[in-house]
C-alpha cells in the first residue's frame, strides 16, 4: 500500500515537474507582452529532435544534444520573434493564428526533412532507485530534481539579476520603463528568446521519455496553456501552481480511474477554476 | 499608405454591402470579382473534367487502365506508408512487363488521405467519381476505413482492397481485406503462448479506439475460450505522455503476459516508459503489430524479445518471399524498409490483377464475383478470399524481436488460417 | 494620402450628387451584388461533375459554419475554440435521430430541431456561467479550447453511442418533404446542394439584418471597448449571451447540412477544426460576413488544389499560407481586392 501511494506521488511530482518546465518558457513570454505562442510546442520538439540528430551525427550520446537543444531552440526563437512576433504585439489575435501558421510549418519542415519515422535518442540515466522492495525509475528523479534547479536559477535570475530587474520592469510599466532607458524591444527578444531556449530544454530532457515525432509538441498543448491560465499569468508561482496541480490531479485521479476519465475530470476542474477565479490561482486580482 | 485608410476602404464596401447602399463602383468590383471566379472556376471544371468522362469506369484511354492508392502519405500514419508504395510500383511493374491487363496497362493513381477521415472520403471520392479508377487500395487507419468503405466503396459500387490488419466489422459487396483479423492472430497465438511460454494469466493495454478496444476484447474473448484468466485492461486515449499511473496498475496485476495494441506514436513513448521502470523481462510482451520500422526506435538493450503474430516478415523464408524481396529492392533500392503492409498491398493488388483476368473484363460486378474464393501465391503464401466474408485466408506467424531490427526469429508458422469476423458477415447481402 | 487630397473629392462628389447615387440605385445594385453569385451557385451543377459539386457543397456547409463563428468573433470579438463542438452536436444529433428514429415521419425534422436546439443549449449553459462572471478574451478562449478537449475525448471514447472515431454510418438517410406526401432523401447530389445553398442564402440575410440591426451596433461596440460600453448601460453580459446562442444554433444548423454531404465521426469535434474555421474567418476577413464564407471557399479549394498538386509538401504551404496572411493580408482576401483596386487606380 505504501509502495502504491509512493509511487502515485512520484507520477504525480514528475508529470508537475515535466508540465512546469514546458511552460515555464511559455508563461514567461505570456506574462510579459501576452502573447499566446501556439508554436511553443514545437520549440519543444526541436529540443528532442536536436538531441536525436546530435546522437545520430556521432557525437557523445544525449550531453551533446541537451547542451545543444537550447541554443538551437533560443536561436530559432529569435529568428521568429525579429523576422514575425516583433510586428504583432499589439495584435493578441493575429499573433494566435501567426504562430499557429508557424506551428504547421515546423512540424511539416521537420516531417519533410528528416522524415516521420519514429527515432530514438539515448537515456543518459537508466535503471531504477531500488530501496526496501520500492523502485523507482532513476531518470523520472533526476527530471524532478533537474526541474527543481531550473526554477531556482528563473528566480535568481529574475530576483537579483539586472536582466531580470528590466523584465520586471518592462511588464509594470512599460511606457515607464522605456522612460528610464530601458531598451524594451531588446526586453522582448531576450524573452523570447528564452522562452524558446526553456522550451528546447524540456524537449531535450523528455526525448528519452516520449517518442521522437514531428507532432510531439501537440499532445503538450493543452495542458500547457492551462497550467500557464490555471497558474495564473505574472509570477513564477503562478507556473509552479498550476503545474503541480495539473500534474499532481491528472496523476493522482490515473492511479484509480481510466486515464480518460482523469483527463476529462482535470478539464472540468481547469474551467471551474478560470470561471471562479479568472485570475488564476496565484494570479493577482485584476 | 497607413491602416486606418485601408480599413475604411473594406468597410465602406461590407458596409455598403450591409446596408443595402451599394455605389455603383462598389458593385462593379464585386461584379468584377465573381465573374472572375465563374470563368476561373469553369476553366477548371472543364480540365478538371476527364477525358475519359464517356469512356467506361477505369479505363484511362485507349489502352490504358486506372488503379487508385490511398496511403497515410502524412499525418500520423506517414511512417507506414513508404512500403506500402514500393510494393504497389513493385507489383504493377511486374502486370505491366508482363503485357498488363486485358491487354492494357495499368496505371497507379496515388492519393494522399493523411490519415484522416474526412480527406479519406474526399479523396476516395476523387479517385472512383472524377478519375474513374477500376478499383483502389485503401490503406489507413481504423479510423477512416469504415467511412471510405461506406461513403466510397459502396455507394459508388467500386472495389476497394485493404491490405492493413483491423478489428473487423466491415461488410460489404465492395470491400476486400487481405491481412489478419484478430482470429488470425489473437486466437492462435494465445495457445501457443500458454504452452510455449507457460502462460497462464493475460492483460490488454490498448489505445482507446476501434482497434485498440476490439483487439483487446478479442484477447479477453480467448482469455475466456481458453481457460486462462483476462486480468484487466487500459485503454488509452491518443497522445498520452505519461503512461505511469497504467504502467503502475500493470505491475500491480503482474500477469504473464501483456497484449499491446497501442498505435502510431504513443507506442514508442509507452515502451520506452514501460522499459524504464524497469518491467522488461517481468512481463512478456505479445503484439499483432510489431514490425521493422518500431524496433529501431527502442533501445538496443531493450529491442529483443518481443513476440508479435504477423502475416509475413522479412525473415519469412520462402520462393515468392525471395522473388518479392528481389523486386522490390530492385524497384526501391536495396536494404529499403518493407513490411507485412507492403507485402500485403503487393497481395492485393495482384488479386485484382488475377480476378481481373478471371472475370474477363473490368466492371465492378463481375471483379467481385471473380475475387469470391480467388486464391493467389504471394511472399506469405496461397491468400484465399473467402466468398461469403470477402475477408482473407492469411498466414500466421509468430516471431520474436532480435537486436537487428530486420531479422525477427520466427518461432513458428501456424500457417494460412480461414478469417472469422466478430459479427457475422455476409458480404453480399449488403449491396 | 491625406484624406482630404483632391483625389477623393470625386468620391464624395459622385455620392453626393443625387443622379448618379440614388437610393434605389444603390439598393437595386445590392441586391444585384447577391443575387449574382446565387445564379451562379445555381448554375454550378450543370456544368459540373457529381463529384465537384458534392465538394462545393461541403465547402458551402463550412462557409456557414465560418459565418457563424465571424458574427460571434469578427463582430462581438468572441474569440471560441469550441465552434467544432457546436457543429459536431448538430451533425450527431440529426445522425443518431436518423439511427434510432429514422423510420418515423419526420425524423429529419426533429433531428434538425435538435441540432439548433442542443447547441443552443450548451451554449446558454457555458455563456451563463461565463459571461456573467466577467471571464472573457484569452481566458474565455481557454475555457473553450477545454470544452473543445473534452467534447472531442468522450466523443472518442463513448463508442457504442458516437461510434468514436469510425463514426456514424448506415443510417437511413435525411429527408425533406411532407412524409406521406412527398418525400426526398438527402444524399449528396443536387437537392442536397440547392438546399445547403439556399440555407447559406438565408442564413447570410439573417446575419446581414442582424448586424445591419440596433444589436448588431452594440456587438461592434463591445468589440471595441467593451468597458466602455458597460458605463453607458447595456447589459453586456446579456448581450454576448444572446450572440453566443445565435452563433452556436447556426453552427448546430450547419452541422446537421453536414451529414448528406461529410461524414460524421469524431474528428469533426475537435480542436484542430475549430481552429480550422478561425482560419477561415481569419483568411476572409473578420468581421465583414461576406469574408467569412470566401475565406472558407478559398482555403478549403486551395488546400484540395495544394494536395493533389504537390502531395508531399501541402500541409507546408498552408502554414506558410496562414502566415502570410497574418503578415500581408490582415484584413484577408477581401483587403487584397481594395489593394488591386488601389494599384489599378494609381497605374
Amino acid at each position: 500500500m505504501l509502495n502504491f501511494v509512493l509511487t502515485s506521488v512520484l507520477n504525480g511530482v514528475s508529470l508537475a515537474a515535466v508540465l512546469i518546465l514546458i511552460s515555464l518558457g511559455l508563461a514567461i513570454i505570456f506574462g510579459l507582452r501576452g502573447v499566446i505562442n501556439l508554436a511553443h510546442g514545437e520549440f519543444f520538439m526541436l529540443g528532442a529532435y536536436t538531441v536525436w540528430v546530435t546522437e545520430n551525427a556521432g557525437l557523445p550520446p544525449f550531453w551533446a544534444g541537451f547542451v545543444l537543444a537550447p541554443l538551437v531552440t533560443a536561436l530559432a526563437g529569435w529568428i521568429i520573434e525579429r523576422s514575425f512576433i516583433q510586428f504583432l504585439y499589439r495584435r493578441p489575435i493575429e499573433t494566435l493564428l501567426g504562430t499557429w501558421g508557424v506551428s504547421i510549418v515546423l512540424r511539416e519542415l521537420v516531417r519533410i526533412v528528416i522524415g516521420p519515422e519514429h527515432h530514438y535518442a539515448t537515456q543518459p540515466i537508466t535503471g531504477q532507485f531500488e530501496l526496501l522492495g520500492f523502485s523507482y525509475p532513476l531518470y523520472r528523479i533526476a527530471i524532478i530534481l533537474f526541474t527543481a534547479a531550473v526554477v531556482a536559477l528563473m528566480v535568481y535570475l529574475f530576483a537579483h539579476t539586472d536582466f531580470g530587474l528590466r523584465v520586471k520592469a518592462t511588464i509594470s510599466d512599460r511606457g515607464m520603463a522605456e522612460a528610464v532607458g530601458i531598451n524594451t524591444s531588446r526586453v522582448d527578444q531576450m524573452v523570447f528568446v528564452l522562452g524558446a531556449g526553456l522550451a528546447g530544454l524540456a524537449g531535450a530532457v523528455m526525448s528519452p521519455v516520449v517518442a521522437i515525432n514531428p507532432n510531439m509538441g501537440l499532445d503538450y498543448f493543452a495542458r500547457t496553456f492551462l497550467v500557464v491560465i490555471i497558474g495564473g499569468i505574472g509570477s513564477m508561482l503562478g507556473v509552479l501552481g498550476g503545474g503541480s496541480l495539473i500534474g499532481m490531479l491528472e496523476a493522482g485521479l490515473s492511479a484509480f480511474l481510466k486515464p480518460i476519465v482523469a483527463q476529462v475530470i482535470v478539464l472540468v476542474m481547469a474551467i471551474l477554476v478560470i470561471r471562479l477565479r479568472p485570475q488564476g490561482i496565484f494570479g493577482k486580482a485584476k | 499608405m497607413n491602416r486606418y485608410q485601408k480599413d475604411s476602404r473594406i468597410q465602406e464596401l461590407t458596409d455598403q454591402l450591409q446596408r443595402g447602399q451599394l455605389s455603383r463602383r462598389n458593385f462593379l468590383k464585386i461584379a468584377g470579382g465573381f465573374i472572375g471566379a465563374a470563368a476561373a472556376s469553369s476553366a477548371l471544371a472543364a480540365c478538371g473534367q476527364p477525358a475519359t468522362a464517356t469512356t467506361p469506369a477505369g479505363e484511362g484511354g485507349a489502352d490504358r487502365v486506372r488503379l487508385g492508392m490511398m496511403t497515410t502519405l502524412s499525418g500520423i500514419g506517414s511512417i507506414h506508408a513508404p512500403p506500402t508504395i514500393n510494393a504497389a510500383n513493385l507489383a504493377l511493374d511486374e502486370i505491366n512487363a508482363a503485357g498488363g491487363l486485358l491487354g492494357k496497362q495499368v496505371d497507379l493513381l496515388i492519393e494522399d488521405n493523411h490519415t484522416d477521415v474526412d480527406i479519406a472520403v474526399q479523396k476516395g471520392l476523387k479517385l472512383v467519381q472524377e478519375k474513374k479508377v477500376a478499383a483502389f487500395i485503401d490503406f489507413g487507419f481504423s479510423n477512416s476505413r469504415f467511412a471510405v468503405a461506406e461513403k466510397v466503396a459502396l455507394a459508388n459500387k467500386t472495389v476497394m482492397l485493404s491490405p492493413i490488419f483491423y478489428e473487423g466489422g466491415i461488410c460489404n459487396r465492395y470491400f476486400f481485406n487481405i491481412s489478419a483479423l484478430p482470429n488470425q492472430g489473437i486466437n492462435p497465438f494465445m495457445p501457443w503462448l500458454m504452452k510455449e511460454k507457460a502462460a497462464k494469466s493475460f492483460y490488454g493495454i490498448g489505445s482507446a479506439y476501434a482497434w485498440g478496444i476490439g483487439s483487446i476484447d478479442a484477447v479477453e474473448k480467448a482469455a475466456a475460450a481458453n481457460g486462462v484468466k483476462f486480468l484487466g485492461r487500459e485503454e488509452a486515449p491518443f497522445g498520452m505522455t505519461d503512461w505511469s499511473a497504467i504502467i503502475q496498475r500493470l505491475e500491480a496485476a503482474a500477469p504473464d503476459v501483456c497484449f499491446v495494441f497501442v498505435a502510431g506514436n504513443d507506442l514508442v513513448t509507452f515502451l520506452k516508459q514501460f522499459f524504464d521502470f524497469g518491467l522488461n523481462g517481468k512481463v512478456q510482451l505479445a503484439f499483432t503489430y510489431f514490425q521493422e520500422e518500431v524496433t529501431p526506435t527502442i533501445a538496443p538493450e531493450f529491442r529483443a524479445g518481443h513476440l508479435s503474430t504477423n502475416t509475413w516478415f522479412l525473415s519469412y523464408d520462402s520462393l515468392e518471399s525471395k522473388k518479392f524481396l528481389e523486386g522490390y529492392y530492385r524497384v526501391a533500392g536495396q536494404g529499403t524498409l518493407v513490411t507485412m503492409f507492403g507485402e500485403g498491398t503487393y497481395d492485393a493488388i495482384w488479386m485484382w490483377a488475377k480476378a481481373v483476368e478471371k472475370a474477363g473484363t473490368f466492371e465492378t460486378e463481375k471483379v467481385v464475383d471473380a475475387l469470391e474464393g480467388l486464391a493467389f501465391k504471394g511472399p506469405q503464401g496461397e491468400v484465399t478470399i473467402d466468398p461469403k466474408t470477402h475477408h482473407a485466408t492469411v498466414r500466421c506467424l509468430i516471431a520474436e524481436s532480435t537486436e537487428d531490427s530486420n531479422n525477427f526469429k520466427i518461432l513458428a508458422d501456424l500457417g494460412m488460417i480461414p478469417p472469422d469476423p466478430p459479427q457475422a458477415c455476409d458480404a453480399n447481402s449488403v449491396r | 494620402m491625406s484624406r482630404t487630397s483632391p483625389n477623393i473629392e470625386p468620391e464624395v462628389a459622385r455620392r453626393a450628387s443625387p443622379a448618379r447615387a440614388g437610393r434605389v440605385g444603390r439598393q437595386w445594385r445590392t441586391v444585384l451584388a447577391h443575387l449574382l453569385p446565387l445564379a451562379l451557385l445555381c448554375l454550378f451543377p450543370l456544368i459540373s461533375s457529381e463529384y465537384q459539386v458534392n465538394l462545393l457543397a461541403k465547402f458551402l456547409v463550412y462557409a456557414m459554419l465560418a459565418l457563424s463563428l465571424d458574427l460571434l468573433w469578427g463582430y462581438a470579438g468572441i474569440l471560441s475554440f469550441a465552434h467544432a463542438v457546436f457543429f459536431g452536436l448538430g451533425a450527431y444529433s440529426l445522425a443518431l435521430v436518423m439511427q434510432y428514429w429514422g423510420e418515423l415521419p419526420g425524423a429529419t425534422y426533429l433531428g434538425i430541431l435538435l441540432a439548433v436546439a442542443l447547441p443552443s443549449l450548451l451554449a446558454l449553459f457555458i455563456g451563463y456561467a461565463m459571461f456573467f462572471r466577467r471571464v472573457g478574451g484569452v481566458y474565455f478562449a481557454i475555457v473553450t479550447f477545454a470544452v473543445g478537449a473534452i467534447f472531442q475525448s468522450v466523443t472518442i471514447v463513448w463508442i457504442e453511442f458516437t461510434g468514436g472515431l469510425n463514426g456514424l454510418y448506415g443510417f437511413p438517410n435525411p429527408k425533406l418533404g411532407i412524409p406521406g406526401v412527398w418525400e426526398a432523401e438527402l444524399v449528396g447530389g443536387p437537392l442536397t446542394y440547392y438546399l445547403i445553398v439556399a440555407v447559406l442564402f438565408l442564413s447570410l440575410l439573417f446575419a446581414r439584418q442582424l448586424v445591419n440591426s440596433s444589436f448588431g451596433r452594440a456587438l461592434r461596440a463591445i468589440r471595441t471597448n467593451e468597458e466602455r460600453v458597460e458605463f453607458l448601460g447595456y447589459n453586456v453580459p446579456a448581450i454576448k449571451l444572446v450572440i453566443f446562442v445565435i452563433s452556436c444554433a447556426l453552427a448546430g444548423l450547419s452541422g446537421a447540412l453536414y451529414v448528406p454531404v461529410g461524414f460524421v465521426s469524431a474528428e469533426i469535434m475537435g480542436i484542430l477544426f475549430s481552429t480550422a474555421a478561425i482560419v477561415w474567418v481569419a483568411v476572409g476577413g473578420r468581421g465583414t460576413l461576406y469574408g467569412a464564407i470566401l475565406g472558407a471557399l478559398v482555403v478549403n479549394y486551395l488546400q484540395a488544389f495544394m494536395s493533389d498538386v504537390l502531395v508531399f509538401y501541402w500541409f507546408l504551404i498552408i502554414g506558410v499560407f496562414f502566415i502570410l496572411v497574418v503578415l500581408i493580408l490582415p484584413d484577408g482576401v477581401i483587403g487584397i481586392a481594395q489593394r488591386l483596386y488601389r494599384q489599378m487606380r494609381r497605374g
